[in-house]
């Protein structure tokens, strides 16, 4: 099936890297907003997620915590890191064909190029911010990830320079809360 | 159209009197950023877009991947407010729309005359050394302009901090445009 045939894609990356550029598009495909930074992940839900520009924000999560550390606003938001958390491109690539399913329609498309495999996902339920998501692989490489949303916003996120499955230093996954900063940690809420 | 967006012609090396009656005339101007939001042990953090034209004001709230969490506009017959499940909501007032449908308590009507930089009847106010407003104290509100960067010439806020009893507010503004592109 089509989404045995992405996680066949998705399973074979142990660890990924690269530097993602992300464009959001209105319905008329004017550029509302542009962001760019580099994004880390070691399977299963081990990522960083930076944003290096216009603004700065860095996300990390280390499989259990998740630390938003908002550089420019000097605050960090620490959390429990939940599996079916909302981060599209961690989510997809660390999902089992179970999850994928439950939450999505999985459909391939048909690509010319035989080294290209795209893929459109549809939330099965309702309450989801896009309505499409499109999800290009080349080589087995994550490549660009497009949403779409109820009034035809385009958010296109790019990665680039991207390298998979190497040895990675499993301390980026860690953070460490800088001083001076406005702490808010919202763990002891959750229920145990 | 020109493919670069033409650096606007605007006034250099204001003093601070003149950059303030510059700014306060303006019909239009906007604002791009970041925005953080601490309240009941909670903290958010969202992208802002905060747009005066001529009557209207529109601030937009909007997530990580673009989600709008919050559209909020406010013109002199009234106030919407668009909510990411495309709900819309109408009243008159922006600021208590906005605090009814999202929770978010942020002074729209007061920040619109100061976020500039500006002070004309605030309540209470400070200069700092470079004579541009460093704090305003209005209602149980305190607005402190922890930053100021030079926009096209122009000496505007790039870090805000609004703190009240049961919310604090921050900006950090990555962009400030005084030519109107759409």
């Amino acid at each position: 099936s089509d989404v045995e045939a992405l996680v066949e894609i998705t399973r074979a990356i142990e660890n990924y890297q690269a530097k993602f550029e992300q464009n959001i598009q209105d319905q008329f495909g004017n550029s509302k907003d542009k962001s760019s930074g580099h994004f880390i992940i070691q399977k299963p839900f081990k990522f960083v997620w930076q944003t290096e520009s216009p603004f700065e924000q860095k996300i990390v999560s280390n499989g259990e915590t998740l630390w938003t550390f908002d550089q420019d606003l000097d605050q960090v938001n620490i959390q429990t890191l939940n599996k079916a958390m909302g981060n599209t491109p961690v989510f997809l690539l660390g999902a089992n064909a179970e999850t994928l399913q439950k939450t999505f329609n999985v459909k391939q498309l048909v690509s010319g190029d035989d080294a290209a495999k795209t893929f459109e996902l549809t939330p099965v339920e309702q309450g989801y911010a896009f309505e499409r998501m499109l999800v290009l692989f080349k080589q087995g490489k994550l490549k660009e990830i497009l949403l779409l949303d109820t009034l035809g916003q385009k958010t296109i996120v790019e990665f680039s320079e991207s390298t998979q499955n190497e040895a990675l230093d499993t301390s980026v996954f860690e953070f460490t809360v800088p001083e001076g900063v406005d702490v808010v940690d919202s763990r002891q809420k959750e229920a145990p | 159209c020109s493919l670069m967006r033409p650096t606007p012609e605007l006034p250099q090396n204001l003093t601070p009197e003149a950059r303030s009656d510059y700014l306060s005339q303006l019909d239009y101007w906007q604002l791009t950023g970041r925005i953080g939001i601490i309240a009941n042990g909670e903290s958010n953090s969202a992208n802002i877009s905060w747009q005066k034209n001529k009557q209207t004001t529109s601030v937009r709230i909007y997530g990580a991947l673009g989600a709008t969490y919050a559209l909020v506009t406010q013109t002199p017959t009234g106030a919407t407010i668009k909510l990411s499940g495309d709900e819309v909501y109408q009243g008159d007032d922006a600021q208590l729309l906005l605090w009814q449908t999202t929770g978010w308590h942020i002074p729209i009507n007061q920040l619109q005359q100061w976020i500039l930089g500006l002070h004309q009847n605030a309540p209470q106010y400070q200069l700092n050394p470079q004579g541009y407003v460093e704090s305003i104290a209005f209602d149980q509100w305190q607005l402190s302009f922890n930053r100021y960067q030079s926009f096209y010439g122009l000496a505007m806020p790039k870090k805000l901090r609004a703190t009240h009893p049961d919310i604090t507010i921050k900006f950090a503004i990555y962009d400030w445009a005084f030519v109107n592109h759409d």
